[in-house]
């Protein structure tokens, strides 16, 4: 399905209790309790999840190599919109139609108010880009809203990760493939060998000396 | 002379290789900044092109490398054209990069080493990932609590890392030198302690 035929729908609901939306061994995804979020739609089929609330992202963006570890961990609070494409049935059995009052707690005066903010939100995110997206239990999207207009996107596939940011590339495979891209620095692990740009000098390392 | 030259060619190679793989982040960062024309998100074309891609120059890199270098080699620009100099050389060379250290830095991380049990726990962890349960088994002397106080005071000095999802201690390349040059330091002091002690005139 294109990018560019996702829609929200109309009915918001809440969360009703802590869930964990991904979890693998190096990233893990919750959002809050009373977080307000609506369906993303293509041809009325649901396809994920804009989320307005709180919620945590933890990516340890960290490679081993025989050196020793570079990197570090990711930390952030979701305290700014953010996009959830592809399914999550434990996230489906925690909603329930958002009332007023879960409007009100959040800080919005009616329905139409937050469906208003929300799919500006979402045009801000969906619309500019193209591309297509398969829904599935083993693929997920997310994108987090930084600054306006300005989106943090990782891509989870099993223990597939691609995540980029504006410090950070950061691509990991389950079988110990890593690259790390940073301003200055450019890092590429592979079987245990390493190969580091890191502001002007190279080092090539293939084994533990 | 041949050989120089392959390796010239080899790192030739190399350069043009991450010169391809600065202008694939130049063009996803490209990509990001062009809000008309947006980003294009295909899950298969991100991580089985990129990765694929990156998994191809690795092969090349290595593989090409793999003839001609028995370890590892340090490259840094040097007036102007790029110097390949061996480790133990680059090790000595570089005496005059560190011509004004940060010393607060250093004292830091010197502060850090300073305990044995700290020590310790750096010795544990050069074998490899550890969570706190493998440490606290591998040193039965030390409480958990403790434990806990060293492992943030060599985290706090960059030497160890947490991973925040598993919750595993690694150790860093800076806390790997770190360890070794403590180790070097203690053998070096004893060698000299058995020289002087032999150089001693025997008393009467």
């Amino acid at each position: 399905m294109l990018l560019q035929h996702m829609q929200l729908g109309t009915q918001p609901q809440k969360i009703t209790k802590g869930t964990t939306l991904l979890q693998n061994e190096k990233c893990i995804i919750k959002t809050a309790a009373d977080t307000l979020t609506l369906p993303i739609l293509v041809d009325s089929n649901p396809s994920g999840h804009l989320f307005i609330g709180k919620g945590e992202f933890t990516l340890d963006a960290i490679i081993e190599t025989p050196r020793g570890a570079i990197g570090k961990p990711i930390t952030r609070d979701l305290n700014q919109p953010f996009v959830m494409l592809g399914e999550n049935t434990t996230l489906n059995q925690n909603l329930a139609p958002a009332t007023t009052q879960d409007l009100t707690n959040n800080g919005y005066k009616s329905t139409e108010e937050f469906l208003k903010i929300a799919n500006e939100t979402f045009d801000q995110f969906a619309h500019p880009r193209h591309g297509q997206f398969d829904v599935n239990e083993n693929t997920h999207i997310f994108a987090f809203a930084t600054e306006y207009n300005k989106w943090d996107i990782l891509v989870a596939k099993r223990d597939k990760m691609v995540y980029t940011s504006k410090e950070r590339v950061y691509i990991t495979k389950n079988n110990g493939h890593s690259v790390s891209l940073e301003p200055g620095s450019i890092l590429v692990s592979r079987k245990g060998k390493t190969v580091v740009i890191d502001k002007g000098n190279i080092l090539v390392d293939r084994e533990d000396p | 002379m041949s050989e120089e030259n392959n390796l010239k060619e080899e790192m030739k190679r190399l350069k043009e290789e991450m010169t391809a793989l600065k202008q694939q982040l130049q063009n996803m960062t490209n990509q990001r900044t062009q809000k008309r024309r947006g980003i294009y998100i295909d899950v298969n074309d991100r991580l089985a092109g990129v990765s694929d891609y990156i998994n191809e120059v690795m092969e090349g890199v290595t593989e090409g490398i793999e003839g001609e270098i028995e370890k590892s080699i340090f490259i840094h620009p040097h007036a102007g054209r790029v110097k390949i100099v061996h480790r133990d050389r680059a090790d000595r060379e570089s005496v005059e990069h560190i011509e004004k250290p940060d010393l607060n830095k250093a004292a830091n991380i010197m502060s850090a080493l300073g305990q044995e049990h700290r020590l310790k726990i750096l010795q544990e962890l050069m074998t490899g990932g550890k969570y706190i349960g493998d440490l606290q088994n591998a040193l039965p002397e030390i409480t958990t609590s403790t434990l806990s106080s060293h492992l943030d005071v060599l985290q706090e000095a960059g030497l160890v890392v947490q991973e925040r999802v598993r919750g595993r201690y690694l150790i860093t390349i800076p806390g790997r030198m770190a360890y070794k040059m403590s180790n070097m330091i203690a053998k070096q002091r004893d060698r000299h302690a058995d020289t002087d002690a032999e150089t001693e005139p025997s008393q009467p």
